[in-house]
């Protein structure tokens, strides 16, 4: 009991701080990780079915305890119960907070003292019940009761209510019985007249023999059907009522016994030992088990291994209500000897569970303080951890180990290297992937080191790297649109590396690159053919090789050079050529061919010239064959 | 009477070949003029005829008149040269006969026959009257030679060495002739190295070294000379100097030319009497008798004309000649045709049009050229060659024309034979063998290696160039010194046609510019091509060839100025004197 | 000098005579080559100008002399569009031989003299032609 109780106790703080605080939903997406990590969220997704389907009871959420992934699902939501930063800046808030031990406080505890006290069972007799009645509302009062101690009297009063219509449940239910018994008394007598008539042969005879048997039968049984049927209302009327009766018992007695849960849950834990004390006096039918289904139930199987009773409950929430007052001697204890951590933890420990409870309230200040620092490093390390933040998780570390002697680092140093080695490795595999130009990988790496660490100096590093080797990327297609634009296919030409690389993922772009590597060629070689054909002195079969090119690609410089070359050097075939088309544009047809034919004189292999000449011969004998 | 007065003679640098010669013939001598070799005696001969090469100092007379200012008329002066003045192919009679008609107008028919029989019979050679020359013997051949010179009745017949050669039976007649031509009122000086039969001349005229150192008759020579034989004379005149011996003479001449002409007066006497006597024409004067009237030449024509004649009947006699015209004319024909006895080849023409590539272009462009520069080669070395071979023959027939017989136009133009009619005879004579030649050539190759072209035209060329070239070498062979040397410059000339037409190899443009206008080769060669203008052989040659073809009538008209320059060569030529 | 060779010759005559020869020569050369000329009277025709501006020589008549260098096309009804190199310079020109001229033997390498007319295209339209 001991051993499983602190798990319940937590799962019980986390949920009782749902009442205050609710916190937002995990992340959804599933990513391997620490234990710490939220690993609840699909529940908290479903949370609501689940919380519904499970949890629902008499149309009321009960909150779900997941001892796996110690996280509680409570109304759609769900949250980490161990660093629950709701529950962390509780704690702080609580450390930082005065002591509550003002006189109201004192006045108040002490009436909570004395209803329990007229409830002890040695001491409760209806007088005590009575007047433990009457001090509830008074208890009430006080701003720290949150009005329990009415809701109990209330429900008290339900139950004595619901009592009282016992007493006239059972009468109507004499009047019904009373009816039942002589509508059998009629059945009988009919039955015994029918059966003188004939003659006691057994059923099954008169079942195979004649007709007129059979015909009997049903006159018979036409004779007692209204008697059966009245018989079955009676009983059903009397089952309702009964069960009406039941009923409305158990649902005074269901109604409490939630409530006394429900306080339990809410670790008011002073309440459930009021609540209880009532119970116990109103509904004296021994029958105390504590008729709850679903994750309660579950929570109480979970803790106690027993099914839930109210005593059970009283046990507990006194055996709670000892523990904090021993966690809170415990503290005091520690503190003095330095071991923050055991300290802070107990304190924290009683703190979750006994809340309200005056130990814990009454806790000196100045002693609270002495492991604020600490719970708020410690509350520092767990939001750090929580994300991700390792290097400051370290530092804190470090800083806690300074504070507290007895602070095992061990945890939160094997989480914090795990995570970081882990992420170190995902970024090998990243870096691994951008050499290797695996960008899917290196996207899946980069972004699984960022979610393990994401502020890893290194990442920035890396990222920065294969960002810019990204951005190196996005710069080369980038430049690769732009220049294909331009029809710069020479800087695409000579920069091919670099964009080869760039597009091999992409279809279009690579079609469009290997058409440009195309051009190139055809551009290259009909350089190639200019220059040979000028090294052998020919330098007008060079021009136009050029120039046949360049029709095709206006804009190629190294080309473009070329031409402007040899077109010096091959002078006289270029100025030929010009003043044939030029004169050939001017409607000189004669002048225009004298030109073309003295370009052909200067190179007779010239394509140009041999065009020109059949043109206008066309045009000046039309019918020239 | 001849008079001579202090006749002097140089050649060169003051070598005086005749010294301060003075002599007098009457007119009816016989006089022999004698010395030892070298003393001048021809020279002396050719002084008084006027051809005597190198300056002349004093003065001839002849009766009354100085023969510089008026000299011999062809007819009154007969002059016997050394060498023969007859051409071998004819016959003594034809000699005569072709001699009378150059000196004696009017000479034709029968009268013409009787002169020349009387003539021949003369100098006695009637019974060999019609012997060809060629087989006359020494003796004879000079009683021709002085038949042919007094077939015009000179008045002074110089006869130089006409005895020498001759053995003594033919040396004796041919004096006996002399003395015999003399008689008929004529005066005969005879040049002769043999001192026999001096006692026949009437005197003696000795020279010695250009000196005259004796004249005056035979009889008196020994003691002048107080020599005791004649043989003796030459070396008594080599006792002394010449100038000794002239002025010896000065001191003697008056006195023995006075004897001189005492006998010859007696003799004209004499003469004049018997002539009276035996004259049956009484209404001549009785002095102009004694002259015997000047022989009119005949006019320029009827010497043309009976050169033309003669000029024929020789190339006809002589048969080598003949045969190596044939053998030209036959010949060099066929040596043309060889080169496309088959006709020439056609041309296959080039493609035109623009869709041969360029390497087809190419090769079909030096396909053509190959065979082009065959066919154009061809039609150009044939026509070239013809014009060569024309050249070749032009100078042939005329290279030696003048030249050959050069000494004898010489002595008949010194007996009145005009230039002009000479080169005429010449022209018209070779002008025949020209056509002869030019057509044949033409016509050949024309029929047999179906030479294209304007037919009329090409003999046109082919005749042009022939002409002209002989033209000019008759020309080369009026001024050449010798035969030969008139054959070997005719013979370089037809050898620089060739080279220097352009034909061939192209020249530098200003050396075929100046030289050009004087190959005649060049200008037929280019004629003839022109009239295949309208074949496609035109075009083609002047593809082959580097020179430019010129238009054909400058080509015509170039021609026909190389036959006038070349006979206007020949005609100055002919005029100089080459008596030697 | 001999009497018989003396007034032979006379050197006035001969220079005389010679200088005659020559401008005999002379004259005739010029006259036979300005008679051998066809066309004499027709313009030859500059190239330079035809080069630059063909249209504003229409309508005139020029003649040229070169060699033939190709047949560039040939119409049944409009005749041969031939190209002449042009001997002076170093140009060629188009010229349509028409087809009243068809029956001329035209063949490559040859070399004429064409009296042209240029046309309203600037064409070199022949009217004549001759053997050069």
């Amino acid at each position: 009991m001991k051993t499983t109780l602190p798990a319940l106790l937590l799962g019980l703080a986390a949920l009782s701080a749902t009442a205050q605080v609710v916190d937002k939903p995990a992340p959804s997406k599933p990513a391997p990780a620490p234990a710490q990590s939220n690993g609840g969220g699909n529940n908290g997704g479903g949370g609501n079915n689940n919380a519904n389907s499970q949890s629902s009871f008499l149309g009321k959420d009960v909150p779900f305890f997941d001892p796996d992934n110690e996280t509680v699902t409570w109304d759609g939501k769900s949250w980490n119960v161990t660093n629950n930063r709701v529950f962390q800046a509780r704690f702080e808030k609580y450390l930082n907070a005065p002591a509550e031990d003002d006189a109201k406080a004192a006045e108040y505890d002490a009436l909570l003292a004395q209803i329990r006290n007229l409830l002890r069972p040695r001491n409760v007799n209806p007088t005590t019940l009575d007047e433990a009645f009457s001090l509830l509302p008074k208890a009430s009062e006080y701003r720290r009761d949150a009005g329990l101690c009415d809701t109990i009297s209330n429900q008290v009063y339900a139950a004595w209510q619901a009592q009282q219509d016992r007493a006239r449940m059972l009468a109507a239910t004499d009047a019904l019985e009373a009816e039942r018994d002589r509508l059998n008394r009629n059945k009988v007598v009919t039955l015994e007249s029918s059966s003188f008539s004939t003659g006691g042969a057994s059923r099954a005879d008169q079942n195979k023999d004649s007709v007129a048997t059979r015909a009997n039968n049903e006159r018979l049984n036409a004779q007692i059907q209204p008697y059966d049927l009245r018989i079955v209302e009676v009983n059903a009327l009397m089952k309702a009522t009964q069960a009406k009766r039941a009923l409305k018992e158990l649902q005074a007695k269901i109604e409490f016994q939630s409530l006394i849960v429900q306080l339990f849950l809410q670790r008011r834990f002073q309440h459930v030992l009021i609540a209880t004390g009532f119970y116990r006096n109103v509904f004296n039918d021994g029958d105390d088990e504590v008729q709850v289904k679903g994750s309660a139930k579950d929570l109480f199987d979970k803790s106690t291994g027993m099914p839930p009773t109210v005593s059970t409950v009283d046990a507990m929430a006194g055996e709670v209500i000892r523990d904090v007052a021993e966690g809170v001697d415990a503290y005091n204890y520690l503190i003095e000897r330095n071991e923050l951590d055991s300290a802070t933890k107990r304190l924290s420990e009683s703190f979750l569970i006994g809340e309200y409870l005056p130990p814990i309230r009454t806790l000196s200040r100045d002693k609270k303080r002495v492991s604020l620092s600490y719970a708020q490093k410690g509350n520092q390390l767990v939001n750090a951890i929580e994300v991700k933040d390792y290097a400051l998780a370290e530092k804190l570390v470090h800083e806690m180990e300074g504070l507290a002697k007895d602070f095992d680092s061990s945890n939160p140093m094997a989480a914090i290297q795990t995570s970081k080695t882990i992420a170190a490795m995902h970024l090998a595999k990243a870096q691994n992937a951008a050499v290797a130009g695996d960008h899917e990988t290196l996207e899946a790496e980069l972004q699984a080191a960022t979610e393990i660490w994401p502020r890893n100096p290194q990442l920035a590093d890396v990222a920065g790297m294969v960002f810019s080797q990204g951005n190196v990327q996005n710069k080369a297609l980038v430049d690769f649109d732009q220049l294909l634009g331009q029809k710069n296919y020479r800087q695409i030409f000579d920069d091919q590396g670099r964009f080869i690389a760039a597009v091999a993922f992409d279809e279009k772009r690579k079609a469009q690159l290997t058409e440009v590597m195309t051009n190139m060629r055809v551009i290259e070689t009909a350089i190639g053919t200019a220059q040979q054909r000028e090294k052998i002195g020919d330098p007008a079969g060079a021009w136009e090789s050029a120039e046949q090119a360049f029709e095709k690609y206006p804009t190629d410089p190294k080309l473009n050079e070329l031409r402007a070359d040899l077109t010096t050097k091959a002078a006289d075939f270029v100025r030929a050529l010009r003043r044939a088309e030029e004169l050939e544009k001017r409607g000189q047809p004669g002048s225009s061919l004298a030109w073309f034919l003295k370009a052909q004189q200067e190179y007779p292999n010239s394509d140009f010239a041999r065009e020109g000449i059949e043109r206008i011969t066309k045009q000046i004998l039309p019918d020239a064959s | 009477m001849l008079e001579l007065q202090d006749v002097s003679l140089f050649v060169g640098d003051e070598e005086a070949i005749l010294s301060r010669v003075s002599l007098k013939f009457p007119r009816r001598h016989f006089a022999a003029i004698i010395g030892p070799s070298g003393c001048g005696k021809s020279t002396l001969l050719k002084a008084i005829a006027g051809i005597a090469p190198g300056r002349e100092e004093g003065g001839i007379r002849w009766d009354t008149r100085d023969l510089i200012e008026h000299d011999f008329a062809p007819s009154e002066i007969g002059y016997v040269p050394q060498f023969s003045i007859a051409h071998e192919e004819l016959t003594a009679r034809e000699c005569v006969s072709a001699a009378v008609k150059l000196r004696r107008r009017g000479a034709r028919g029968e009268e013409l026959e009787t002169l020349v029989e009387n003539t021949l019979d003369e100098v006695g050679l009637l019974e060999f009257a019609d012997r060809f020359v060629s087989v006359l013997s020494g003796g004879q051949k000079r009683r021709l030679a002085l038949a042919m010179e007094i077939a015009s009745a000179p008045a002074i017949l110089l006869c130089d060495e006409v005895t020498s050669g001759l053995d003594a039976q033919a040396e004796n007649e041919v004096v006996h002739l002399l003395h015999g031509l003399a008689g008929h009122n004529r005066l005969v000086l005879s040049v002769t190295h043999s001192l026999r039969h001096l006692d026949l001349y009437d005197s003696v005229a000795v020279l010695h070294r250009g000196v005259l150192a004796y004249h005056g008759p035979a009889a008196e020579l020994a003691h002048y000379f107080r020599i005791e034989n004649l043989e003796d004379l030459y070396g008594r005149l080599e006792e002394r100097e010449p100038a000794d011996w002239a002025a010896s003479w000065n001191k003697h001449a008056a006195a023995y030319t006075a004897e001189i002409y005492e006998s010859a007066v007696a003799e004209v006497i004499e003469s004049f009497t018997a002539e009276e006597l035996s004259d049956e024409d009484d209404s001549a004067p009785a002095k102009q008798r004694h002259v015997a009237p000047a022989v009119e030449l005949p006019g320029a024509v009827s010497q043309f004309v009976t050169l033309l004649a003669r000029r024929f009947r020789i190339f006809f006699r002589s048969r080598g000649q003949l045969l190596l015209q044939l053998g030209l004319i036959l010949g060099f024909p066929v040596l043309v045709a060889i080169f496309a006895w088959n006709g020439l080849p056609q041309v296959q023409n080039l493609s035109v049009g623009l869709d041969l590539n360029v390497v087809q272009q190419l090769s079909e462009a030096s396909d053509f050229l190959k065979q082009a520069s065959k066919v154009g080669s061809l039609v150009s070395g044939i026509v070239m060659f013809q014009v060569i071979l024309l050249t070749l023959m032009g100078a042939n027939n005329a290279g030696r024309e003048i030249a050959a017989e050069r000494l004898i136009f010489e002595k008949e133009k010194l007996s009145g034979l005009r230039c002009v009619s000479y080169i005429a005879s010449k022209a018209v004579f070779l002008l025949l063998l020209v056509a002869a030649q030019s057509i044949w050539m033409g016509l050949f190759v024309h029929f047999i290696c179906g030479f294209p072209g304007d037919l009329g035209a090409q003999l046109v060329f082919l005749l042009l160039v022939n002409a002209a070239m002989t033209s000019i070498c008759l020309g080369i062979s009026a001024w050449m010194a010798s035969a030969e040397q008139a054959s070997l410059v005719s013979i370089y000339l037809v050898g620089f046609q060739l080279p220097l037409s352009g034909a061939v190899l192209a020249l530098p443009d200003w050396i075929g510019a100046a030289v050009r206008p004087f190959i005649s080769a060049y200008w037929s060669w280019s004629g003839v091509l022109q009239t295949l203008r309208g074949e496609r052989y035109y075009d083609i040659v002047q593809m082959v060839v580097q020179t430019a073809l010129s238009p054909a009538a400058k080509c015509a008209w170039v021609l026909c100025i190389h036959i006038v320059v070349g006979l206007l060569l020949a005609w100055t030529g002919s005029r100089a004197s080459r008596m030697t | 000098m001999a009497r018989r060779s003396r007034s032979s010759f006379q050197p006035q005559w001969l220079i005389a005579g010679g200088i005659a020869l020559v401008a005999l020569f002379a004259a005739g050369s010029y006259f036979f080559n300005q008679a051998s000329d066809p066309y004499r009277t027709a313009a030859p025709l500059t190239v330079a100008t035809y080069l630059e501006n063909s249209n504003s020589l229409r309508g005139n008549t020029y003649r040229v002399k070169g060699d033939v260098l190709n047949v560039l096309g040939y119409s049944p009804s409009e005749g041969r569009l031939i190209s002449v190199g042009v001997d002076a310079t170093n140009d060629i020109v188009p010229v349509l031989i028409p087809s009243e001229l068809g029956h001329r033997d035209i063949e490559k390498g040859q070399k004429f003299i064409f009296l042209l007319e240029v046309t309203d295209q600037g064409i070199l339209r022949a009217k004549d032609l001759t053997k050069a």
